[in-house]
């Protein structure tokens, strides 16, 4: 499965738009483990469970995207759009990443 | 009317026992034994009371000799009967304690911490079972309900009982498991945004092979939706709620796009170019945090409008 931000595909013919694919993963607010990234940031280590748990996330949303985009019959995803918000209030971090596309086919 | 209380009277079963010479003796034992019970727990509180063995003005007389008069009639029933008698000497002794201790030797006792805590305590010692059951099962259960504490501890318990016994489990393994479970994701296949007579495109430019008839303008729809934060702080312990806020933010999604789609079609157009997705927290309000989803994009016109998505 191609996945491409642009919005066409050099050297490619598209042969059909299926339309759109998106899939979602969140990460959870775990109160226990902000306090314990909190105390990292103070003694100046760096965030890596962070980071690990948001490329988990990513990697997540594109697998659902690409699933959808298989079944509709799609071999690629154009225009692809990434976004990461914040859905948490006063108490942690809870972290929606929304990923989606235009399924195409191409040859 | 006398026949029928005579009856009643008969069916009693203090009355039944009297009426038999052995369960005459039996009973007058046990009431032997209460006596002695009462005796021994008066002579306690006497004794306490006259020695001044009290702190802060409370005397220790009220819990030590509701416990003395029990265990002395203990000792006496299981001597001359055998079997107990359910320390009621215990019960007599705290209503005695109480009228006494409370009502005629101190009228003007006010309600403060070592009042309160001395009640606590003579309760304990005249009604243990229901006392200790509150204090452990419902004291308990409402601080493990509050916190979550004895979850947590349980759940470590467990872990730990299945990592020393199946050795299959390894330790890498949970914690992969563990990482895993941090990140939820859902998946709904039965929804087919595609299927509803206008194509959504995510691309910027135009696609130069899609023949456009007409550009209707933008068009935009949004959905709010919200989550309680006290759904929020517990779900740091269980991860379902997550799952349930995941599902909430995706069926959000939906609703907005299928306004938009709806809006499109009302319109006449059966595309939808640079088509954007934004999911923005409006903040807090009455305990609820509250977001909505955009969706916005351009209203086209495709030239073929039977089948739009093949070229």
């Amino acid at each position: 499965m191609l996945l491409s931000s642009t919005s066409t595909l050099e050297n490619k013919t598209i042969v059909k738009y299926h339309g759109l694919v998106n899939g979602e993963s969140l990460i959870g607010s775990n109160i226990y483990k902000d306090l314990f990234s909190g105390v990292r940031d103070v003694v100046a280590g760096r965030t890596s469970t962070y980071a690990e748990e948001l490329e988990s996330a990513r990697n997540e949303a594109f697998q659902i995207m690409e699933n959808k985009a298989k079944e509709l019959g799609a071999n690629g995803i154009i225009g692809l759009k990434i976004s990461y918000n914040n859905l948490g209030g006063t108490m942690g971090n809870t972290i929606l990443v929304t990923a989606y596309g235009t399924a195409v086919s191409y040859e | 009317m006398l026949n029928k209380i005579k009856r009643k009277l008969n069916d009693l079963s203090i009355y039944k026992r009297l009426k038999d010479e052995e369960e005459r003796k039996v009973f007058l034992k046990e009431l032997g034994c209460i006596d002695i019970g009462i005796i021994v727990g008066i002579v306690t509180y006497v004794i306490c009371l006259y020695t001044h063995f009290d702190i802060y003005g409370w005397n220790f007389g009220l819990v030590l000799s509701p416990l003395f008069a029990g265990y002395a009639e203990s000792l006496a029933a299981k001597r001359y009967l055998e079997e107990s008698t359910g320390a009621i000497s215990a019960f007599i002794l705290f209503l005695i304690t109480v009228v006494y201790g409370f009502i005629i030797s101190n009228p003007t006792l006010g309600f403060n911490v070592i009042t309160a805590g001395s009640i606590v305590i003579i309760l304990q010692a005249a009604f243990p079972i229901a006392v200790n059951y509150f204090l452990i099962a419902t004291v308990l259960a409402i601080i493990s309900h509050v916190t979550g504490v004895f979850k947590k501890i349980t759940h470590s318990i467990w872990n730990l009982y299945e990592k020393i016994f199946n050795k299959k489990t390894k330790l890498k393994e949970k914690i992969e498991e563990k990482k895993s479970n941090r990140v939820h994701s859902f998946y709904d296949g039965k929804l087919d945004m595609n299927n509803l007579g206008v194509l959504l495109l995510t691309m910027e430019d135009s696609p130069k092979d899609l023949n456009i008839l007409e550009y209707k303008g933008i068009y935009e729809s949004s959905h709010i939706f919200s989550f309680k934060r006290r759904e929020e702080i517990k779900s740091g312990i269980e991860d379902s709620l997550e799952k349930e806020l995941l599902i909430c933010a995706k069926n959000a999604e939906d609703k907005a796009l299928l306004k938009l789609i709806k809006q499109l079609k009302a319109d006449g157009c059966n595309g939808l170019l640079n088509m954007n997705m934004a999911i923005e927290t409006l903040g807090p309000s009455m305990g609820e945090n509250i977001s909505q989803v955009v969706i916005r994009g351009t209203g086209v016109v495709f030239k073929e409008k039977e089948d739009v998505s093949s070229l």
